[in-house]
C-alpha cells in the first residue's frame, strides 16, 4: 500500500536571500517538489506613480532613481526622453553621447550584479566579490561625474546634469581596458565550471511562445529566442550611429531559453555595452551638454508612451497630460513585473532548489515589481 | 562498445570537473594572495588612516564624529580605501553660507520633499532679503542636487561629509540661523518698517493740509 503524503505549504520569503529584494513565494510543496508556486508582490511599493502626479516634472527625476536603483541611469534615461518627446526639448549632440555612454555603463554594472547574485545563489559566493570589485571601480567613476554612487539623478530634460570632468575619458578607457579581460576571466572562473553548468543547463525551461505569451522583454525575451532590442529596432538617443550586435540565446550551450542561456546572454551583452562605449568616447562631439530652459517646464495635453531598452528589459513610461506642470497619470511598464509572472507558470514542476535559480536568472529586482 | 563510450563520458565528466574548477580555484587563489585588497572594515576603521579607530571613540555607542562636528569639519583631507580624494561634486551633506543667501526661496521650491524650509525679511545694507530661519531637515533629504543646482548665489552646496549616522534623528534636523540673530533681525526689520510707515505718514500728513487749502 502507497504511503499517503501531504502537500505542504511553504513560505519562500518575504526575507530570503535568493529572493533578491523583499518577495515572498507561496509554495505548495510535495518534498522537494513544487506543486504551485505564487508569487507574492507589493512589499516595496512605494506609489511612485502616485507621487509623479503630486510633483512636477522635474521633481520626479529623483524618484525614477528609486525605481530601479541598480540602473538609475537607464531609468533617468527613459523618463527624461518621454518628458522631452511630450514637450518637444532639444537635447545637443554631446548631452546624447554622454547619455548613452553612461547609459551603457550602468548596464554593464547592473549585468554584474546579477551574474554575481546568481552564481552566489547557486552557492558560489567568491564570484560575487569579483564582480562587485569591478562595480565599485565604475561606481566611482559615476561619483566623479556627477556626485552619487547609486542613485544618480543625473540626466536632465535637454541634457545632462554635469559635464565630463577632465580625464574622465581616459579613467572609463582605462577601466575598459581592465575590464575586457577580466570578462574573460569571469567565463573561466564560473561560466564553463562543470558543476555551474550541470545546475542550470536544461533547467527552467522558457519557450519563445511562452516568453512572448508573458511579455518577457530584454534579455530573458532575447534568451528565449526572439530577436527583439528596442536600441536596434526602434533606436532611440544615437544608438541609430553606433554599431552593435544583439547577442540572442542559441541552444548551442543546452536548451534555448533555460536558466544556463539567461546568464549567458548577460555576459555577452557586456561585451556588446563595452563595444558601444568605445564608440562613443571616439565619437564624442564637443558642445553644450544642456540646453537648458529657464521657464517652467510645461506639457501641452495629450497622451505619450516611450519605451527604452534598460537592463531589466523594455522600461516604458505612458504619460497622460492635461497641460500644466504635472502629469495627470504617469504609468511605468517594468521588465521585472512581468518576468514575475512567469515565475508561476514555469515554478510549478520544479525543485525547490531549481526555483532559485529560476528567479536569479530571470533577474528580478524587488523595487522595480512593486515600483 | 557502448560501454566503452559511457565509460569514456563518466571519466571526461570527472576530468572536466575538476579541470574547471581548479581554474577557477586558481583564481581565486591568484586574486586572494597576489592583488592588491580594496576592501576595508568601515567604521570601525578610520578611513582616513585606514587603522581601527580610536577604542575611547567607538565604546561611545556612536561610531560617527558628533553631528555639530561633522560640517565644521575639514573637508578635504578625506582619502577612501583606495587612497582617492572623494571628488569634487561628491554629494554629502548638506551645508550652508549664510552670508551669502538673498532668501529668495528657490532651494525651498525646488525640493521634491520640502526638506528646506526659509524665511526672510528685508533689511538695510543685505542684498535681497536677510534669512530669519533656514531649516534643513537631513533626516529627509535624498541628496538628489535639485537645491543646489538652482540656488543662484551657491548659499547652499554640498559639503564632503558623509558620516551623519545618529540614534535620535531629532539632531539631524539643523537650524543654522541661531534663535537670537533671527530676533534681532526681525526687530530690526520691524523697526524699518515702524520708521517706514512714520515716514509715509509724515509726508502724509504735509499733504494733507495741503489738499485742504
Ligand atoms: S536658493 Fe540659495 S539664496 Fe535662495 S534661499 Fe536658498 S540658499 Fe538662499
Ligand atoms: S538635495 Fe534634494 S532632497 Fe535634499 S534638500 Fe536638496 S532638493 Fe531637497
Amino acid at each position: 500500500m502507497p504511503l499517503a503524503t501531504e502537500t505542504m505549504v511553504l513560505n519562500m520569503g518575504p526575507h530570503h536571500p535568493s529572493t533578491h529584494g523583499v518577495l515572498r513565494f507561496i509554495l505548495r510543496t510535495d518534498g522537494e517538489l513544487i506543486h504551485m508556486c505564487r508569487p507574492d508582490i507589493g512589499y516595496l511599493h512605494r506609489g511612485l506613480e502616485k507621487i509623479a502626479e503630486q510633483v512636477p516634472y522635474a521633481h520626479f527625476m529623483p524618484y525614477t532613481d528609486r525605481l530601479d536603483y541598480l540602473a538609475a541611469m537607464n531609468c533617468n534615461l527613459g523618463y527624461a526622453i518621454t518628458i522631452e518627446r511630450a514637450a518637444e526639448i532639444e537635447v545637443p549632440p554631446r548631452a546624447e553621447y554622454i547619455r548613452v555612454l553612461v547609459a551603457e555603463l550602468n548596464r554593464i554594472i547592473s549585468h554584474l550584479i546579477s551574474v554575481g547574485t546568481f552564481a552566489m545563489d547557486m552557492g558560489a559566493v567568491t564570484p560575487f566579490t569579483h564582480t562587485l570589485r569591478e562595480r565599485e571601480w565604475v561606481n566611482d567613476l559615476f561619483e566623479e561625474l556627477c556626485g552619487a554612487r547609486l542613485t544618480y539623478n543625473y540626466i536632465r530634460f535637454g541634457g545632462v546634469a554635469f559635464d565630463l570632468p577632465e580625464g574622465f575619458l581616459d579613467r572609463l578607457s582605462r577601466f575598459l581596458d581592465y575590464f575586457e579581460p577580466r570578462l574573460e576571466q569571469y567565463n573561466r572562473f564560473i561560466s564553463k565550471n562543470k558543476i555551474f553548468k550541470e545546475r542550470l543547463v536544461g533547467v527552467a525551461v522558457i519557450s519563445p511562445e511562452e516568453a512572448l505569451d508573458y511579455r518577457l522583454v530584454g534579455p530573458n525575451l532575447r534568451a528565449s529566442g526572439i530577436d527583439w532590442d528596442l536600441r536596434r529596432d526602434e533606436p532611440y538617443s544615437v544608438y541609430g550611429d553606433l554599431a552593435f550586435d544583439v547577442p540572442v540565446g542559441v541552444s548551442e550551450i543546452g536548451e534555448l531559453g533555460d536558466c544556463y542561456s539567461r546568464y549567458w546572454i548577460r555576459i555577452l551583452e557586456m561585451e556588446q555595452s563595452v563595444r558601444i562605449l568605445r564608440q562613443c568616447m571616439e565619437k564624442m562631439p564637443e558642445g553644450p551638454y544642456w540646453n537648458r530652459s529657464k521657464k517652467k517646464l510645461k506639457v501641452e495635453p495629450g497622451e505619450f508612451y516611450v519605451r527604452t531598452e534598460a537592463p531589466r528589459g523594455e522600461l516604458g513610461f505612458y504619460l497622460i497630460s492635461k497641460g500644466g506642470i504635472k502629469p495627470h497619470r504617469l504609468k511605468i511598464m517594468t521588465g521585472s513585473f512581468s518576468a514575475m509572472s512567469i515565475v508561476e507558470k514555469v515554478g510549478s514542476g520544479l525543485m525547490v532548489a531549481d526555483l532559485v535559480a529560476l528567479i536569479a536568472s530571470l533577474d528580478v529586482v524587488a523595487p522595480e515589481v512593486d515600483r | 562498445m557502448k560501454l566503452f563510450d559511457h565509460i569514456k563520458a563518466y571519466f571526461l565528466n570527472i576530468y572536466e570537473a575538476v579541470a574547471t574548477i581548479s581554474m577557477g580555484m586558481w583564481i581565486t587563489f591568484k586574486t586572494a594572495f597576489f592583488e592588491r585588497k580594496v576592501t576595508l572594515q568601515y567604521p570601525s576603521h578610520d578611513i582616513i588612516e585606514g587603522k581601527p579607530k580610536d577604542a575611547s571613540i567607538t565604546t561611545q555607542g556612536n561610531l560617527n564624529p558628533p553631528f555639530e562636528a561633522l560640517l565644521g569639519a575639514s573637508q578635504q583631507n578625506y582619502k577612501g580605501p583606495l587612497n582617492t580624494q572623494l571628488p569634487e561634486r561628491y554629494r554629502g551633506l548638506l551645508g550652508y553660507d549664510e552670508p551669502s543667501c538673498i532668501s529668495c526661496l528657490l532651494c525651498a521650491l525646488n525640493c521634491p520633499i520640502d526638506v528646506i524650509r526659509v524665511k526672510g525679511v528685508k533689511i538695510e545694507g543685505r542684498k535681497g532679503k536677510a534669512p530669519t530661519t533656514f531649516r534643513i531637515d537631513y533626516s529627509k533629504c535624498m541628496f538628489c542636487g535639485l537645491c543646489v543646482e538652482v540656488c543662484p548665489t551657491d548659499a547652499v552646496f554640498f559639503t564632503r561629509q558623509f558620516e551623519g549616522a545618529t540614534f535620535d534623528y531629532r539632531t539631524l534636523i539643523r537650524e543654522f540661523i541661531s534663535p537670537e540673530l533671527s530676533l534681532e533681525r526681525m526687530q530690526l526689520a520691524e523697526e524699518a518698517k515702524k520708521h517706514a510707515e512714520k515716514e509715509k505718514k509724515k509726508r502724509e500728513d504735509k499733504e494733507t493740509p495741503e489738499v485742504g487749502d
